[in-house]
């Protein structure tokens, strides 16, 4: 990677999201009370979830549901291909904002984004790249049961033991919140491979992969 | 098959489930307000989709939801009489004490496996019992909400071959349960739509998907 690549990336992890400044990007609430990221620390802490994949793989990657204002998807690049990791990133999202093309420009090498229903960017992804696992899954998409049910039992067949998935916005008690704790609870209920770890944030949940 | 087998199994056919009046098994509502089977029609539709299986080993009819193990015993008859030779798996939390009763008519005929378990932990303890054991009818007449019948469908996958059926009970669209497991169906099929499908509403009590 060139010096001038990198200090690109660098530059994206320095400013999240859309450049327009932290308390921007962390703070910004969508139509249904959703948050993109509740603080930096929050930030840190799902990149830091970002680790070495394991050897052996090589068509491994980083799955995001909800593309958003893809904020998150080139933190997610930048911080990989700064870390070598040598990993690839999907997004999907039914609704096409503005703003997605100008925050993938610069991590344009690195993602595929499909304009699709997550129950359809599967098929479409899967027959592109036929044999492609998972090394980190983002969900952060319905924020209800029923899409983050069927989106883990469709994805989460994919990642690898050891592989995690990130569920954000589980907050107990709200709305959403409730919905997505209970598919999470009954996903691991009916995949014993899967166990539930909680962090020290309100606001998600992971999944780990432990067979 | 002998003659007297075959009078037996299709005595039990003709007499169906609990062997006491159909006013009784047919309309009687569950705390839950499901009722078993709504009607002979039903049943004959939902045995109906029990058709010839391929020359598979290890083919079985699975049912999530024992009850009182009426409908179970009515397809196992069923299965043994037309020669199809598969087994049954059926499972429920609560073992009520009709089950054992049922099940003994056709024990000496059809392979039938009862599992007092929740159907969370079913799937996977009926793979290590039968390791390789694939669904060519699936029955779902257990918790009737969305939860259950998604991740039942999710979980069942893997094993339903092609043309397999699946059957979910009490989907009339009237009530909140039967649009929950409607819902859920929906879903499962557009999810997995090169694999299944939905197939056009027969009744209003059952709903059945198709493997293609």
């Amino acid at each position: 990677m060139t010096k001038e690549k990198r200090e690109k990336l660098q530059w994206i992890l320095d400013n999240p999201a859309w450049g327009t400044g932290e308390m921007h990007q962390m703070s910004f609430r969508t139509e249904r009370g959703v948050h993109f990221m509740y603080s930096p620390e929050e930030l840190q802490f799902l990149l830091s979830l970002i680790t070495k994949p394991p050897e052996g793989y090589d068509n491994l990657w980083i799955v995001e549901i909800g593309t958003g204002k893809a904020g998150t998807t080139a933190q997610m690049a930048a911080y990989q291909a700064l870390k070598g990791f040598n990993l690839k990133v999907m997004t999907c999202a039914p609704t096409h904002k503005v703003e997605i093309e100008k925050e993938l420009e610069p991590v344009k090498d690195y993602v595929t984004y499909y304009r699709l229903w997550d129950y359809l960017a599967i098929k479409c992804w899967q027959k592109k790249n036929p044999g492609a696992r998972i090394w980190f899954l983002f969900l952060d998409n319905g924020h209800n049961y029923e899409s983050v049910i069927n989106e883990l039992w469709a994805y989460a067949s994919l990642v690898i033991p050891g592989g995690t998935i990130f569920v954000h916005d589980t907050r107990a008690g709200k709305l959403f919140g409730d919905g997505e704790i209970n598919a999470m609870y009954d996903f691991c209920t009916w995949n014993p491979e899967f166990k539930i770890v909680d962090t020290k944030f309100e606001s998600n949940k992971l999944i780990r992969r432990i067979g | 098959m002998t003659d007297d087998q075959r009078k037996k199994l299709k005595e039990i056919l003709d007499n169906p489930p609990i062997a006491t009046a159909d006013d009784i098994r047919f309309s009687k509502p569950t705390d839950r307000g499901c009722v078993y089977l709504h009607g002979k029609g039903e049943l004959e539709f939902l045995l109906s989709n029990i058709r010839k299986p391929p020359m598979i080993d290890n083919l079985w009819i699975v049912e999530i939801g024992t009850g009182k193990a009426g409908t179970t015993t009515q397809m196992a008859a069923y299965s043994a009489l037309n020669g199809y030779g598969l087994k049954v798996m059926t499972c429920s939390v609560d073992h009520r004490p009709e089950i054992d009763k049922e099940l003994a008519l056709v024990k000496d005929y059809v392979n039938v496996i009862y599992y007092n378990t929740p159907n969370r932990d079913v799937w996977h303890r009926w793979q290590i019992d039968f390791p390789g054991a694939k669904i060519w009818f699936l029955f779902l007449d257990g918790s009737h909400n969305y939860a259950h019948v998604c991740n039942d469908l999710w979980a069942a996958k893997p094993y339903l071959i092609s043309d397999a059926r699946i059957a979910v009970h009490d989907t009339q669209i009237d009530t909140e349960y039967g649009q929950a497991e409607t819902r859920a169906m929906e879903d499962f099929c557009a999810w997995n739509k090169r694999d299944f499908e939905l197939m056009d509403k027969i009744l209003e009590t059952t709903r059945v998907i198709r493997r293609k």
